[in-house]
Order: structure tokens, then C-alpha cells, then sequence
């Protein structure tokens, strides 16, 4: 019996994980602002924080572009498509 | 947010003598533990590239696998410096001439808060062991009160000689205003 698996499936495990990347973010930058001391060295590392996870998951969109996220594998040729031998090149 | 002139409950005439966060060796080891977490997988690709990982990226299932747990990996470990800056950040102790601010971040939504007035405090004792603590002088200020437990720990602060000098400092010259103002509002006895 062969098991299809449609590749966007992947994403469900990844998109939760974003979310809650987002949400714990928020929920520290909340006891930031909340919380913290008002100086421009609280919120330069804000700036620099929300910088670069921006520009993090604009890589990570840019980098779905580069598959299909639409088709389906079998379970059984998934794993007969790779080498058993980690560390040897594939011939 | 804290302002630095307007705490929160001000005194009258309060004024704040210092703000002290832990000392900077712990950013500088989040750094550090960071840039191992991104090091050590980069090493290991570096070395397996050719020979495992490249022809793993072309599979159609397990390429985009790899790209899926590779980001994920990245950002993770990103959310993990923030956090762990957040939780340094956080922890803040705070010296007027009126009261000490003990401000303690103990998770994400676990805070304490304490306050004690400058006039209870009856010893300030500081402590530096360790070999960096001794190189970067960084240390722990203990401030106890007139009860049998300790109050108000400061930990891994910097210059902690210098602190306790300032709290004692500070706590000679509230005690020397207060007998000054307790003086002039004694009334003249009655000579009779």
C-alpha cells in the first residue's frame, strides 16, 4: 500500500512554529516596553531584534520560492531516492 | 517603562543615585553561547556539503525538509538570544536616596518586586570571588537589614566595591538630614 504525501504538509509543523516565534516575541518585547528603562539602549535592540528577524523571514519566504510546494510522494520512493551511506558520495 | 527621574511612588526630595544591571560578561556569554549555536552546524555542513548534504538539498522531499528545519534552526536560536538578553535586561537594581529597588525578571511572566526604605538597612557587605570576577570586577552586594534574613541581593553587578561605598555613602548622608530635620523640629525646653 502506498501512502502519498503532499509536500505542503511540511509547512502546517513550520507556520505553527512561526506563530509562535511571533507571539513569544511580542510577549517579550511587551515586557520590554512594560518593564524596562526607558534609555536608547533598550530600544536600539529592539530596532536591531525586529531588523533582523524581518529580514529572517523575508530569507524564509524567499526561500519557498525555490520548491513546489504542490506535489505528492510516496512514502516507499522517499526513501529509496537516498544513499544509505551518509558519508559516502552519492555515485 | 521606568523612567530614570520618575520611578514609580517618588519621595519627596527623592533622587536616584544609580541604576545597576548585572555586570556585561553575561551578554557577552549569550553572545558567545549564539555564535557556538550557529558555528557548529555551519562547521559541520562546511565539511559534509559535498559529499551528504548538497545531493540531499536536490531531493525533491527532503530538500525542502532540510530548508524547512534549517530555518526553523535559525530562528530559533535567534528567539533564544532575545530572550535570554530580555531576561538579563530585566533584572535591575535600583539605589535613591530615599529606598533600594530590587527588580527581578524570573521567567517571562514571573516578576518580583521589592523595595526597602534606605533608613532600615544596617549592613552593606560586597563580595568579588572568582577569577573574572576579580579580572573584570564584577561581584555580589549583599544589603541586610535588622532582621536575621538577608534582604536584598545584588547579583553579578558591576564594581560592587564602589556600590556598597555609595550605598553607605548615601545611607550617612539620609541619616545626618534626618537628625538635622528631627533637631529643628525638637522644641527649645522651657527655662523656668
Amino acid at each position: 500500500m502506498n501512502i502519498s504525501i503532499p509536500l505542503f504538509i511540511l509547512l502546517v509543523p513550520f507556520a505553527l512554529f512561526l506563530l509562535f516565534y511571533i507571539f513569544y516575541s511580542l510577549f517579550n518585547l511587551y515586557h520590554l516596553l512594560r518593564y524596562g528603562i526607558s534609555e536608547y539602549k533598550m530600544f536600539l535592540v529592539i530596532v536591531v531584534y525586529m531588523g533582523i528577524s524581518i529580514f529572517l523571514f523575508g530569507s524564509v519566504l524567499y526561500g519557498f520560492q525555490q520548491f513546489d510546494w504542490l506535489v505528492s510522494f510516496d512514502l516507499s520512493s522517499i526513501f529509496s531516492n537516498t544513499s544509505t551511506h551518509l558519508f559516502e558520495p552519492i555515485l | 517603562m521606568i523612567h530614570p527621574d520618575h520611578l514609580p511612588h517618588t519621595q519627596n526630595g527623592e533622587k536616584t543615585i544609580f541604576f545597576l544591571h548585572r555586570h556585561w560578561h553575561v551578554v557577552l556569554q549569550i553572545f558567545l553561547a549564539i555564535l557556538l549555536l550557529y558555528l557548529i552546524p555551519a562547521i559541520i555542513l562546511f565539511f559534509f556539503w559535498s559529499s551528504t548534504i548538497a545531493p540531499l538539498t536536490s531531493h525533491p522531499f527532503l530538500g525542502p525538509l532540510l530548508f524547512l528545519v534549517a530555518s526553523a534552526y535559525i530562528c530559533g536560536v535567534w528567539l533564544l538570544a532575545f530572550v535570554e538578553f530580555v531576561d538579563y535586561y530585566l533584572d535591575v537594581w535600583i539605589v535613591t536616596n530615599k529606598r533600594i529597588l530590587n527588580i527581578e525578571q524570573l521567567g517571562l511572566f514571573h516578576r518580583t518586586a521589592s523595595e526597602l526604605p534606605l533608613n532600615v538597612v544596617q549592613d552593606v557587605t560586597s563580595e568579588v570571588k572568582g577569577i573574572l570576577p576579580t579580572l573584570f570586577d564584577f561581584g555580589t552586594v549583599y544589603i541586610q537589614t535588622a532582621g536575621e534574613t538577608r534582604r536584598f541581593v545584588f547579583k553579578e553587578v558591576p564594581h560592587p566595591e564602589k556600590v556598597k561605598e555609595q550605598i553607605i555613602a548615601t545611607l550617612e548622608q539620609e541619616r545626618v538630614r534626618v537628625n538635622a530635620s528631627a533637631k529643628s523640629t525638637v522644641p527649645e525646653p522651657l527655662h523656668l
